[in-house]
């Protein structure tokens, strides 16, 4: 191997560590929201009914 | 060799359309608990759906067997490919040895060394988030996969076509003068090692996502294997008028003989082949949103690469660690990087 093959490797693992991280960026943050805001929204539906 | 300005503008347009695809199921699963008021991660028990259930019964069934059960199903297809001698007179002895060794390689070696980095790298990349999306439904869980695994895949399967410097990684798989069952797991030990999609759903099955996972890569693995092999189980959806309605939707959904052979197809000249394009694994529905599908009910004449000259086995797995020794190939030491 030689000093070009190493730099080739290296941009092939840059490539695959970007198209695995951003898809499971996107996954897990919209995930997270989903439980948020709909326990958000839950919690406060409940105030609100408690208050009436 | 230099990037087409134009392929350079389509791979950007459409990345980022597919972030936006990533997003899609679960959007559409925040919109129907915000109508159906549902909140699982509120339950103390999950519940099993029927189809994970007959899963589980049938892993059991199988007994040791399970773990190798789609390797045992690639086998006993190329052993009835090998029969009816659908590889005809065109797998030479180099052919046979490359095959052979990166099945062995994707089966043997590959497959525990992706359990084991799933298992003892995960709580060390994400600490104390095991089981954190254990509440999602099954089936959303099952479309969240479906899009982040195959979608994912198509990703990188495109790039090692339209991206010159990465198209040496991905030579192997396309090489033979044949289609087969041993094709889709013909591929350099390095393209196979950095696949995104299997760290993706590694993530995925230790945050909880493991039931969905465990369907969607055994229906993967049924149709890419199938969409490789030189059975033509399509065939009879186009022979037919009645089912004709059936072919329509399946050749746009998945990946079937016809449009995957297209795409490991010699040449694009005859109007069948299209190695340019058609790089959808189970769904072919990307090619058809992306604009790279040839949908098509014929098969090619020939398949494999025009230049290829048979390189050694050793090369063709391991490249570039090990190189060709057929001068002028692109696997060679100072091979050009042809495409």
């Amino acid at each position: 191997m030689r000093l070009q093959d190493f730099t080739l490797l290296g941009k092939k693992i840059l490539v695959g560590i970007v198209a695995t991280v951003v898809p499971l960026l996107i996954l897990v943050g919209s995930l997270y929201l989903t439980r948020k805001v709909l326990t958000r929204d839950s919690a406060s539906e409940q105030v609100s009914s408690r208050a009436k | 060799m230099k990037m087409d300005a134009d392929v350079r503008q389509k791979l950007i347009s459409n990345g980022l359309w597919s972030l936006l695809i990533y997003t899609l199921p679960v959007v559409l699963m925040f919109l129907a608990f915000s109508i159906t008021g549902q909140r699982p991660w509120q339950q103390t028990a999950q519940t099993t759906v029927p189809l994970l259930r007959f899963y589980q019964w049938f892993e059991h069934a199988l007994g040791p067997l399970h773990d190798y059960g789609l390797t045992l199903f690639v086998m006993l297809l190329g052993i009835g490919e090998f029969s009816f001698g659908l590889y005809e007179n065109r797998w030479t002895k180099t052919e046979r040895a490359t095959d052979i060794a990166c099945f062995a390689a994707s089966h043997i070696v590959l497959r525990p060394f992706f359990t084991y980095v799933g298992l003892k790298l995960l709580p060390i990349v994400l600490p104390g988030l095991k089981n954190s999306f254990a509440w999602v439904p099954f089936f959303w869980g099952f479309f969240i996969i479906c899009i982040a695994d195959d979608l994912t895949q198509y990703w990188y399967h495109r790039l090692h076509h339209q991206v010159p410097w990465l198209w040496r990684f991905h030579r192997t798989h396309h090489s033979a003068a044949y289609m087969g069952m041993a094709m889709a797991s013909r591929q350099n030990v390095i393209y196979t090692i950095f696949f995104s999609q299997i760290y993706l759903v590694a993530a995925l099955v230790y945050l909880g996502l493991g039931g969905p996972a465990l369907i969607v890569l055994a229906l993967k693995g049924v149709i890419t294997t199938l969409a490789h092999s030189s059975i033509p189980w399509d065939k009879p959806f186009y022979k037919y008028k009645l089912l004709h309605p059936v072919a329509w939707v399946l050749e746009r959904l998945i990946s079937t003989p016809a449009t995957h052979h297209a795409h490991h197809a010699a040449t694009t000249d005859d109007g069948v082949g299209y190695y340019k394009g058609n790089f959808g694994n189970m769904f072919f529905l990307w090619d058809v949103i992306f604009g790279t599908a040839l949908i098509s009910r014929k098969y090619p004449k020939s398949y494999g690469i025009s230049h290829y000259q048979g390189d050694q086995w050793y090369a063709q797995l391991l490249w570039p660690i090990f190189k060709s020794k057929v001068e002028g190939s692109e696997l060679a030491a100072n091979g050009p990087m042809v495409k």
